[in-house]
């Protein structure tokens, strides 16, 4: 199953009604067969604009991460589900892949166009200019041709 | 008179006159039994009455029937004799160009087969080379693919412990109110600011009142194998 990042962002409440938003959050991953591998708290924010969600209209909330496990098909069943609950007014699904190592190679592209290895080669290759070669194409291992 | 002088082969006549002579030497062939030629008609016989009795008419016609017959019969028989050995020429010439064909036939099957020998064998040998080559292609492709079935399966198999190890830490349902609890009471905070000297300042507060925040020292949540 490949794994998922679910950001909710809740709106302003007590600390039980947060802990019961979660706990529904996480109930319904279980209940579609999701594998929980745990739960982020990024703090109460005030929010970047003012969010109108359920009827009322949000300017802060709180922000949370649940890292889980689950099948492709589950997630439009989470998001249907995040969505009418009343205590999630922005809900998200981001798809966790492997980390590519990506080595730095800023102090090579900061050299002068001269000292690059990449600009070194092109010219190399600029140069290079193989002579035509005949080709006779007979199939034979000997030149049938030769004087 | 002219001098003489004998020889075996004739006299030899010597003149001194004063008309021009041809050769100071005259050539005339003995005679036996017989006058010279310049001594005249001997007087005895001067007035002999030689009578040229002609041979008879038929004798001649008929020899000349003869003649013509024999010359003929003989023309014919010579053209039948070049006839025959014309062809008799025609026959052993065509026999000699048969033969003379044959063997040259023979001597160009007799080659041909040579080439074709040797033909033969250079091509089984390159066929040879060639399939030597393509078998170890083949058997460098297959040990190829084998290597690489082989680093699949390793690969597939670290995965599968990677996922195995990270799926020790799911959190069981009834574990989640405790998960819950700890997650309310700490804030992770990804926000960090940096200066010249290399020194991270943690937190996105941290200018402002970095005391308000409280910084767990790990994450709360199980990273997953591979990522930040």
């Amino acid at each position: 199953m490949p794994a998922y990042e679910a950001i909710l962002i809740l709106k302003k409440m007590a600390r039980p009604e947060v802990a019961k938003a979660l706990k529904r959050a996480t109930t319904n991953i279980f209940n579609n067969n999701g594998l929980l591998f745990g739960i982020e708290n990024l703090g109460h924010r005030a929010l970047p604009y003012g969010i109108s969600a359920h009827g009322r209209r949000h300017k802060e909330g709180s922000y949370f991460l649940i890292r889980f496990d689950s099948s492709t098909t589950t997630i439009e069943v989470l998001k249907d589900e995040f969505r009418r609950d009343i205590d999630v007014v922005r809900n998200g699904f981001v798809r966790i892949r492997p980390e590519e190592n990506i080595e730095c190679t800023l102090d090579e592209e900061m050299k002068p166009p001269a000292y690059r290895q990449d600009v070194k080669d092109m010219i190399e290759e600029g140069r290079r200019r193989e002579k035509y070669k005949f080709q006779p194409k007979t199939g034979l291992e000997y030149n049938p041709w030769r004087t | 008179m002219f001098p003489l002088v004998e020889s075996s082969l004739g006299r030899i006549i010597l003149s001194n006159k004063g008309f021009r002579l041809r050769s100071c030497v005259e050539y005339q062939s003995v005679r036996n039994h017989k006058k010279p030629i310049w001594v005249p008609i001997a007087k005895s016989k001067m007035y002999k009455n030689i009578v040229d009795i002609p041979p008879p008419k038929m004798e001649f016609e008929e020899m000349t029937a003869l003649q013509e017959s024999y010359t003929l019969y003989n023309r014919s028989l010579w053209k039948f004799q070049d006839g025959i050995t014309r062809e008799l020429e025609a026959q052993q010439q065509k026999e000699a160009i048969q033969v003379s064909e044959d063997v040259e036939l023979e001597r160009i099957f007799k080659m041909n087969d040579v080439e074709n020998e040797n033909v033969r064998k250079n091509r089984e040998e390159s066929l040879l080379k060639e399939w030597e080559e393509v078998e170890k292609e083949i058997l460098q492709m297959r040990k190829q693919k084998e290597e690489e079935e082989l680093q699949t399966l390793e690969k597939t198999e670290e995965f599968l412990e990677s996922e195995m190890k990270r799926l020790e830490g799911a959190i069981k349902p009834e574990d989640v109110d405790e998960l819950i609890e700890k997650a309310l009471g700490a804030v992770w905070d990804y926000n960090f600011a940096i200066d010249k000297t290399g020194r991270i300042s943690q937190g996105r507060h941290n200018s402002v009142a970095v005391a308000d925040i409280s910084i767990p020292a790990e994450p709360l949540v199980t990273p997953v194998e591979g990522t930040k």
